[in-house]
């Protein structure tokens, strides 16, 4: 009974209720019969029976025997079903009996909910940072929960009584992504529809922790995720524009009835000026071709691309036929609302024949943006379709050619774009008919058309589960898309007449990514298990180097390591005598790795004597004399710079006389020897420094004098954060030097093997930006978890 | 039609903004190490990086015994050690059984015994490439390392390389792990192959740093000419800004 209350709470299923009642079809025996003998055209894997998609035959077999026998256990909302409203094919009802499998299970969409917040919070996209709900991976199990709304729903109690009823009537979208493409790369470009769901479900801490898993790959899309929401809407609009459409905003289309069209536009206007302001202020480095895009699905039929011979329902998905119907030139076609971002790899979506009319000239398929709307689908140019009346496949003429059984009342048709190979396929009922056309072109819509009065369809764009088992047809595309690349892989290996030419790298890959990190007994155990294969090899002398080199690079790891842990311990003419044994001269040719390290000598000087003259006070190191050394030439560098003299100054000050500070106590005594030589040694810089003019050095030396300001070197919250903690520093100094020694080795500063990490990662996100479908089959994220 | 050119600069702002865990990496390399069975450095590996293995490390030391003897090319060992394991894994792999005779082959050449190579060819070899015309032609090339000089340059120089045992080691390996119904999908070659693999569906479309060698993971830019000298103009101003 939960499911009905949540129903009448959220009132948001005028739609269906009504239909429920008034829809009487008789065929749906007929129709249960196709779904339970449904012969599976594409073998389920074991697996296949329990996944998410709950192959749609489970589903329906279930259906037809609880409506048979209405003796199901935990039967009283199916009871209700079954007994209060005759039981037609509808996917809708097929779905609500099928609450027996799981009873928790709500069929209908999750609504995106504009509530006034929500509308306030769209404004500052930017500001949600990491609670982009992004639908998540899940079990098989659960998938179907996220995607029907129940755990939404649970987690957000109190949201219903948030809405306001008028708002949320003509609303039919998309919040959260079809399951079928939850396995494959697009769910990390899509954008749910409603971008507003900061506070909403999504963000629940489940989602949260799981987002936390996916961050090695996703962080980076999420992150600027958050500051480009309209884009997936720029990418549209630029596909669509010579289709003159004005929908294809519609993401940010609020949920007021028909006249927001032009309120919607104004709106998307405002987040276009913020999507832009972002992208400069929070990354200057990326350009605008190299932010990712983001991509919404056809959702609901278009309001506007249609003609007046059809009637589009509260929710625009189901399209009722109203013209003469008389002659071809009564024909009326409507497009989906956006095009479909070839992105998604495979785009699905399904269509009820909820009534045949009088002729059902019926026609189903996809076209693009200018093709005219008063033919039926398939006979214009760039536009293909399937007709029911004869079930031949149509493309761009008015001859069609035999594909399919004809389709009638109670038929749900199913229609599927493989953007891999740029083909079109068909179900009927939840079975495969085959792929109907290739080398279609884009941008494709999906698009219904109908000739004959008294025709009615309704569209399921993914608001609900479908019939056929699109997941299991993507999980096959999924592998034959691994099969061909491991095809190709073989035929370049062959070209390269080299055995595995990708896999022999593996092991230097490892090694070097042990090396890189330091793992030092990790890579020498390593290179000893790879040893053997070389110990008996004959005549291949370079391999012998090469592992000579792996214990040279062991020990480079492990010379690097001790350096690092010197300077992190502050001990700075320890690291500089390290490094100097080590690697000869890289100190004179790495000037700037010198004077950082100089700078912070300086500052752990200072630091170490300032804690026992903590106590002195500090006006009196102020009055102190000043000192002759080159004075006047600091004087004039200090007022060049127009920087904070007095640090400075009071260095110069305080060498010579510095004893005259009156004093008592040892401690006190102790500080001022090392602020003596601490001085002595900035005297030290600034001489040595001073005909430097490059700015950086400047710089270097100013902030690292500026620790003279405050009588706690590095601790010192007054530091404005230039200095920042004091293991920041020597983390920052100690990283310096590890990458100067790297480049001194000829090393890559990064591990090869993040390399090709983050390559793979950056030429899959290209590949996406310019549109192949393909590479939605290949995720770093999922396929190396 | 001139390709689209992004930058060193673009791309390398674009490698910077992956974020890439060092646990997950971590456990990349553990992964690898576990399924490639090198149990000892996988202990270290653990201790050092705090990468937990997900499966006892004592179960893969059959494995790793089986592999060493192949990389050590001590084929026959490794053969008896697998049928100790399991005889089934290798009488229902013909062609992972084949490719083990031809590398004791491959071994018997390598170690100058040429009368014993010809005639385990004849015995072993030729009547399994009587059933298979592939394994035949790989019989045939491999018999012609025989007409080459070992250390010198030869067409077939790639069967006498390390990489040709870590192959057949792999193979090994796999049909180990698959008999002891562990996982088997290694997520190392996984990265390398999408790597590879959108490589080279961008090259179709675009010039950018590209890795050619995998082994150092350095970017190169593709030099301009070599594509077609109609995108130079467009190439040389990208470029630039680089």
């Amino acid at each position: 009974m939960a499911q009905r209350e949540n129903s009448r709470d959220t009132d948001r299923l005028p739609h269906e209720d009504h239909e429920a009642d008034s829809e009487n079809d008789t065929s749906m025996v007929h129709n249960f019969i196709h779904a339970v003998r449904r012969p599976i055209s594409r073998p389920p894997t074991t697996i296949a029976t329990a996944s998410s998609g709950a192959s749609s035959a489970t589903t329906l077999t279930t259906a037809a025997s609880s409506a048979a026998s209405a003796t199901s256990v935990d039967s009283v909302s199916s009871a209700e079903v079954t007994s209060t409203r005759p039981i037609d094919s509808r996917m809708s009802d097929v779905e609500q009996t099928s609450l027996n499998v799981a009873p928790s299970v709500r069929h209908y969409p999750q609504l995106p909910l504009r509530t006034a917040q929500n509308r306030a919070s769209q404004q500052h996209p930017h500001r949600q940072g990491a609670a982009i709900p992004l639908p998540e991976r899940e079990d098989s199990s659960r998938t179907r929960v996220i995607t029907f709304g129940t755990l939404k729903k649970a987690s957000m109690p109190n949201r219903a009584s948030a809405l306001s009823p008028p708002s949320v009537e003509k609303q039919s979208r998309m919040a959260t992504l079809p399951s079928y493409l939850r396995h494959t790369t697009f769910v990390q470009h899509f954008q749910p529809e409603g971008t507003s769901l900061t506070n909403g479900p999504l963000t629940s801490p489940t989602d949260r922790e799981s987002s936390k898993r996916r961050r090695l790959l996703l962080g980076d899309h999420r992150r600027r995720a958050s500051t480009h929401l309209l884009t997936d809407s720029d990418s549209s609009c630029e596909e669509s524009s010579s289709g003159g459409s004005s929908e294809t905003s519609s993401g940010t289309n609020s949920g007021s009835s028909s006249g927001s069209e032009s309120g919607s536009i104004a709106h998307n206007h405002h987040h276009h000026r913020h999507h832009n302001h972002n992208s400069h202020s929070h990354h200057p480095s990326t350009s605008k071709e190299g932010r990712p895009l983001r991509y919404l699905l056809p959702s609901r039929w278009s309001s506007v691309e249609k003609t007046d011979k059809t009637e589009l329902s509260e929710d625009d998905l189901q399209v009722r036929y109203t013209g003469p119907g008389k002659a071809d030139s009564d024909a009326s076609a409507i497009r989906a609302n956006r095009p479909i971002p070839p992105q998604c790899g495979v785009y699905y979506y399904e269509i009820l024949i909820k009534s045949n009319g009088q002729q059902g000239y019926i026609g189903i398929g996809a076209c693009n943006a200018n093709v005219a709307l008063d033919r039926l689908p398939g006979w214009e140019p760039l536009s293909w379709g399937y007709h029911g009346d004869d079930g031949n496949g149509f493309e761009g003429c008015g001859n069609g050619r035999p594909f399919g059984p004809v389709f009638t009342t109670g038929d749900v048709i199913g229609c599927g774009i493989n953007f891999r190979n740029m083909s079109l396929f068909y179900t009927k009922n939840g079975i495969y008919l085959g792929v109907a056309f290739r080398n279609l072109k884009g941008p494709l819509y999906p698009t219904v058309g109908m000739r004959t009065s008294g025709e009615i369809v309704e569209a399921n764009f993914g608001q609900r589960e479908f019939v056929f088992n699109i997941e299991e047809y993507v999980k096959d595309e999924k592998m034959e898309a691994w099969q061909s690349l491991e095809d190709n892989l073989q035929k370049e290996a062959a070209s390269k007449n080299q055995v595995g030419f990708l896999s022999q790298n593996l092991s230097k890959l490892v090694l070097s990514y042990m090396i890189h990190h330091g793992y030092s007994e990790s890579a020498r155990q390593f290179a000893s298990d790879l040893a053997p294969q070389s110990s008996n090899q004959k005549g291949h002398g370079t391999h012998g180097s090469s592992e000579f080199d792996c214990a040279s690079m062991v020990q480079d790891t492990e010379r690097r390591k001790e350096i690092r842990k010197t300077i992190l311990s502050g001990d700075i003419d320890q690291a500089l005598t390290m490094l100097e044994e080590s690697y000869p001269g890289i100190t004179t040719s790495n000037e700037d790795m010198l004077l950082q390290l100089r700078c912070r000598k300086f500052v752990e000087m200072v630091s170490s004597a300032s804690s026992p003259l903590r106590a002195l006070d500090k006006q009196a190191l102020v009055k102190i004399p000043k000192a002759s050394v080159s004075e006047d030439v600091e004087m004039q560098d200090q007022h060049e710079l127009g920087r904070s003299d007095n640090a400075m100054m009071d260095v110069d000050g305080k060498s010579l006389e510095i004893n005259a500070i009156v004093n008592d106590g040892a401690p006190q005594l102790e500080g001022l020897g090392l602020l003596k030589d601490a001085i002595h040694y900035g005297q030290f810089l600034q001489e040595k420094y001073k005909h430097n003019k490059r700015s950086c050095v400047k710089t270097m030396l100013i902030d690292a004098f500026s620790v003279l300001a405050y009588s706690d070197a590095d601790s010192s919250s007054g530091l404005g954060g230039h200095l920042g903690s004091k293991a920041v520093s020597r983390e920052k100094v100690a990283s310096t030097v590890n990458l100067a020694i790297l480049a001194s080795q000829h090393l890559p500063t990064t591990a090869p093997l993040e390399t090709v990490y983050r390559q793979a990662n950056v030429a899959l996100s290209e590949l996406t930006r310019q549109g192949v479908g393909e590479a939605a089959f290949f995720d770093l994220t999922h396929d190396l978890e | 039609m001139a390709k689209k050119v992004i930058s060193k600069e673009e791309w390398n702002a674009r490698l910077a903004e992956v974020q890439v865990d060092r646990d997950d990496l971590n456990k990349l390399i553990m992964n690898y190490l576990i399924i490639e069975g090198y149990k000892d450095a996988a202990e270290k590996f653990s201790q050092e990086s705090g990468a937990k293995p997900p499966v006892n490390l004592e179960s893969i030391q059959n494995r790793m015994v089986v592999r060493t003897a192949i990389q050590r090319g001590h084929i026959e060992e490794a053969i008896e050690r697998v049928n100790d394991l399991n005889p089934e894994i290798l009488d229902t792999n013909p062609k992972l059984f084949f490719h083990l005779q031809q590398q004791r082959l491959i071994e018997y050449i390598r170690e100058g015994r040429v009368m014993e190579a010809l005639e385990f060819a004849q015995e072993e070899l030729a009547p399994r490439g009587e059933e298979n015309p592939e394994f035949l032609s790989e019989l045939e090339r491999t018999m012609s390392l025989l007409a080459f000089e070992l250390n010198g340059p030869s067409p077939v120089s790639d069967l006498l390389t390390p990489a040709q045992r870590q192959k057949l080691a792999s193979e090994l390996n796999s049909a180990l792990l698959l008999s002891q119904s562990q996982e088997k999908d290694p997520k190392l070659p996984a990265l390398l192959k999408m790597c590879w693999w959108a490589q080279q569906q961008l090259d179709e479309r675009c010039t950018y740093p590209k890795i050619k060698d995998f082994n150092k993971a350095e970017l190169v830019m593709e030099p301009m000419g070599a594509v077609g000298g109609g995108s130079q103009g467009s190439s040389s101003s990208a470029v630039a800004g680089a």
